[in-house]
């Protein structure tokens, strides 16, 4: 309601029977979410009148999932040592005991599933059957990516590190000075890594070398924090085929376009907020979120990237 | 709904052309014979969320309540300014009308005023918590009502714990309290009124009509005013940033 008075009372007093009227019309017909307007936005991502579905509850510490070639969803459950299995359908089993408190996993293109065990500080690779080897160690980490060689990338935040481990296990630093690595996931066509940096609101972009090696860093992913902290708290990440990065943080699953800019926010489940987002599904056409304790997911637009089937993204509008 | 806004815009701006616009409290603003009056009690709250800090805060009661049947709420903010009888708001009169014709709900008012950090001796300043506590985005204020002072109210009086039962209004950085802590929980209030809002960068505001744009719709009914002649300071042009919000509500279709 537009009027013509200063920064005053008078208009607002004297058209507040009318607001109240307003804001309380048809009660108690309850105020509906909008209609979608269009496309656009945040439904240029979401499916119109989809909202989370809660699959399974009361884990200790969802701290990472991943997805394997057939669409199945994998999830650690760190604090009770296992990682459990989501089939298709949506139904949730245990897939491994005695997981060794992994945290970071990820399907490798070789069909196995790599998990960074935080009690035994090393990374190992599971093959379909459960059986396990070792990938390296003497080492501890939370997150980590696979790429299309089947090599690592996992972060080390306590020693504000991240490293790298080629096919035949071999590991070096090659990122040694960001504040507090978390999130690492390698880009749609596997040029780019991206590290994100949850004590602050970026999430870094590096050029990878055939060798491993990270060049032309660029803080290049600005996310939105709350009001009342400048840190994103931003955990896992993922990518779709259109090279669009979507973010764990606290405000939400926030939707990264390829110019590094957010385009959409999707609202977390709970309010506190959500800690890793992750496609699944036969079609990866499934977007899962857990918030450490939950696993919650919900039919989305676009498609997840998998580092077995690099695509290159279209080259983006600017 | 952007035709209707347009509508009123039109007429308003013009009528205010012809004879210089004058707004005067109407009939629903007066107290009328034979209208049943609520009960005002005045209460103080020393927060835990807003650490060290006194208010005062009234709750209305409306005549027609009952502890059978469980109350809607509406927050107001500056509360001891809206609840005067012989203030500029005079909400109590307007909510004893309006309630008595059927026209609002059975509704426990909650008018609040911002905590102050009292002076520990006369030679020294209060900490005054208004701009704090009401210009900041995020979700601090509403935790504050839900956390704190609609427990306290619960405590006394039946009121629902559906959202769609309860409304918040503020005038000022009060309306942008008000539209801030419904759209970041959205679970506790889907009614927001919303009189010359400060969404200019005092602390930020000036970014939630963006935040809006960008994030999946809530289920919110948001009523905003503005004058064309409101201020224009340092932290903004109070009349642009009431349209950016109202342009984002309208983007995601609210």
């Amino acid at each position: 309601m537009v009027g013509t008075e200063g920064h005053n009372a008078k208009h607002g007093a004297s058209i507040l029977p009318d607001a109240l009227r307003w804001v309380w019309k048809d009660y108690p017909k309850p105020v509906a979410k909008p209609e979608r307007v269009s496309d656009r936005g945040v439904y240029a991502i979401l499916e119109p009148g989809k909202d989370w579905e809660l699959l399974g509850q009361g884990y200790q510490l969802t701290a990472d999932s991943a997805v394997d070639k057939d669409g199945s969803v994998y999830f650690t459950d760190a604090r009770n040592n296992r990682i459990h299995k989501i089939d298709a359908k949506g139904k949730i089993t245990v897939w491994k005991e005695g997981s060794g408190g992994a945290h970071g996993i990820m399907s490798g293109p070789d069909g196995r599933l790599y998990a960074g065990q935080h009690d035994r500080r090393r990374i190992v690779a599971y093959t379909p059957d459960g059986k396990e080897s070792v990938v390296t160690d003497g080492v501890q980490t939370h997150h980590l990516a696979v790429t299309e060689r089947n090599e690592v990338y996992f972060a080390d935040a306590p020693n504000h590190r991240v490293w790298f481990v080629d096919a035949t296990g071999r590991k070096r630093v090659v990122l040694g000075d960001i504040g507090w690595p978390r999130g690492v996931r390698v880009s749609t066509d596997q040029s780019l890594l991206v590290v994100a940096d949850p004590h602050t609101k970026w999430v870094w972009s590096f050029q990878i070398q055939r060798d491993g090696s990270l060049i032309n860093a660029q803080p290049f992913y600005r996310l939105e924090t709350p009001d009342d902290s400048s840190e994103s708290e931003a955990g896992g990440m993922t990518f779709d085929t259109e090279g669009f990065l979507y973010v764990a943080t606290r405000l939400g699953v926030q939707v990264c376009d390829q110019p590094g800019r957010v385009v959409a926010i999707i609202n977390p489940p709970r309010s506190a907020g959500v800690s890793d987002v992750f496609f699944g599904g036969p079609n990866m056409q499934w977007l899962y979120v857990t918030d450490g304790d939950n696993v919650y997911r919900r039919p989305v637009k676009r498609r997840g990237a998998v580092a077995w089937n690099p695509v290159k993204p279209p080259q983006p509008r600017l | 709904m952007r035709r209707i806004a347009f509508f009123v815009f039109l007429v308003v701006v013009s009528a205010a052309h012809l004879s210089g616009e004058d707004y005067v409290l109407g009939p629903d603003s007066q107290r009328e014979p034979g209208v049943p009056r609520g009960t005002i009690t005045q209460q103080t709250w020393t927060s835990k969320i807003y650490p060290g800090t006194v208010r005062d805060y009234w709750i209305y009661v409306p005549a027609q309540y009952s502890a059978q049947k469980p109350a809607c709420v509406m927050v107001f903010q500056d509360g001891g300014g809206m609840v005067a009888e012989t203030g500029s708001w005079r909400a109590p009169i307007v909510f004893d009308n309006l309630i008595h014709k059927g026209e609002l709900p059975v509704t426990i008012g909650v008018f609040i005023n911002p905590g102050v950090l009292l002076a520990a001796s006369p030679n020294q300043q209060n900490r005054y918590n208004r701009s704090y506590e009401y210009d900041a985005l995020g979700d601090r204020y509403a935790r504050f009502l839900a956390e704190e002072i609609l427990p306290e109210v619960a405590k006394h009086y039946s009121i629902s714990n559906d959202p769609n039962d309860y409304a918040i209004a503020g005038a000022s950085s009060g309306g942008i309290a008000a539209l801030n802590a419904a759209w970041n929980r959205s679970d506790v209030f889907h009614r927001v009124v919303s009189f010359i809002g400060s969404y200019t960068n005092l602390r930020g505001g000036d970014t939630l009509a963006a935040r809006i744009r960008k994030t999946e719709p809530k289920p919110l009914r948001v009523f905003l005013q503005d004058g064309r002649n409101d201020q224009d300071i340092y932290a903004g042009n109070w009349f642009l940033g009431n349209e950016e919000v109202f342009s984002a509500l309208q983007y995601v279709g609210l």
